[in-house]
This record gives C-alpha cells, sequence and structure tokens, in this order.
C-alpha cells in the first residue's frame, strides 16, 4: 500500500450495519508512500499513527488522484 | 513524560499466513497477551489470546486455519517521543488495551494498559514519598526556593 499526504484513507465495516471509517492522511512515515501514516479521522478530529490492515484503501486526492486510482 | 519512559515489552510477531495453532503455541512459547501479525515484515493487525477463543474457538474455526482470519485488522501505533498524555488518550479513543510503539517507523515494543497503570501507580507513589516527606518535615517548606542575600 501506497499513500501521499492528502489522500483520503477509507476502513470499511466488518459488520453489517458497521460504519465505515474515513481520514486523511496527513503524514508518510514510511519510505516510497509506505506505511505508517499519521492520519485525521473525520469522525473525531483526532490523529493516529496507524499500519493499514486488509480492511483499508486509499483514494488519492489531489495532483495524484488522476494518475494512481485506488489502491488497495 | 514520554512514551519512550515507559517500560515496554518486547513486540512478539507472526506471519500473516501462519496458522492458529501456530499463534496458539506462540502465546504460549512467549506468554504474552498479544500477537503483531506481520506481512512482509509490516504491521497488518493485532490478535490476542482471547480473539483465538472468541473468534476462533467459540465458532469452531479449525486450528489450520490462517491467523489473519482471527486478527484485529490495522494497528494504532505510538511514537516513541509521544507525550504520555497522548497514550493514555489512545487507549480511550481507540477502545483497545494495547498499543504497539514505533521508532524510526519500525515497532519496538508493546505497551499494554495494565503496563500504563503499574507505571503510572508506580509514579504515584513516589509522589506520595515527597508529600510524606514534606509532612514530616513541615520546615524544609519553609527555606526559601533560592538562596537570600543578606546585607553584612
Amino acid at each position: 500500500m501506497k499513500a501521499h499526504p492528502g489522500d483520503k484513507l477509507i476502513i470499511s465495516g466488518h459488520q453489517v450495519g458497521e460504519p465505515k471509517r474515513v481520514g486523511q492522511v496527513e503524514e508518510v512515515r514510511g519510505e516510497d508512500g509506505a506505511p505508517p501514516y499519521r492520519v485525521r479521522w473525520d469522525d473525531d478530529g483526532h490523529t493516529s499513527l496507524l499500519f493499514p490492515g486488509p480492511d483499508c484503501t486509499i483514494e488519492p486526492l489531489g495532483e495524484h488522484a488522476t494518475t494512481t486510482g485506488a489502491v488497495r | 513524560m514520554k512514551v519512550r519512559d515507559f517500560t515496554w515489552r518486547k513486540p512478539v510477531t507472526i506471519d500473516v499466513g501462519d496458522t492458529i495453532a501456530a499463534a496458539a503455541q506462540r502465546f504460549s512459547d512467549e506468554g504474552v497477551g498479544a500477537l503483531v501479525v506481520v506481512d512482509h515484515g509490516r504491521p497488518v493487525g493485532i490478535v490476542t489470546d482471547r480473539d483465538l477463543v472468541v473468534r476462533g474457538l467459540a465458532r469452531r474455526v479449525a486450528p489450520d486455519g490462517r491467523i489473519d482470519s482471527l486478527m484485529s485488522m490495522g494497528v494504532i501505533a505510538l511514537d516513541a517521543d509521544e507525550d504520555v498524555d497522548e497514550l493514555y488518550a489512545v487507549f480511550a479513543r481507540h477502545a483497545i488495551r494495547r498499543v504497539p510503539v514505533v521508532a524510526h517507523d519500525r515497532v519496538v515494543g508493546m505497551i499494554s494498559l495494565d503496563d500504563a497503570l503499574v507505571s503510572t501507580a508506580a509514579e504515584m507513589t513516589d509522589l506520595a514519598g515527597v508529600l510524606s516527606t514534606q509532612i514530616a518535615f513541615p520546615h524544609v517548606r519553609d527555606e526559601p526556593a533560592h538562596p537570600v542575600v543578606r546585607d553584612a
């Protein structure tokens, strides 16, 4: 998984009715877009350092959106 | 106080493709309550001994199944240079009991809620000791904080 600052990060719900969690990648700490990511969550405005799991997708935003598409 | 000032436990990992039985053996060998599940060396989830029971045994999942079928996906971590207040906030915000500690983008330790409680209790004991001393020797408090220069 690769991300850039400004990308949208989505964690899908694991059970029926469980909402997905959405945040924005503020900082990429790994090399070449690799995790961990500093993520600001939309629901509470706090930030977390996250190693994403397989339930996570990245939606490129900004200048990367036109070239890379969604990355899983 | 920083996160790095806490006593960490060594992080114990298991590969994402390993079996549930292998994870159970790892819990037994290492004496820990949680394993960091890694894929090509990078954390992708956490599995606890409770997960083995509740998500595995209770649902009759076969021991030769993959451990990633029982893990909590994604890992919320904490930088070793973060203030300890952030540690408490992470426990509260994410309703988790164990947080991997990261230094130079590598997981270098694991702090549990229990560990944090013990460290905090020890700190409170130290503070209580200071207070006890001040109560036992109240004149110490009457001395000026800085030397006073008096004219001869």
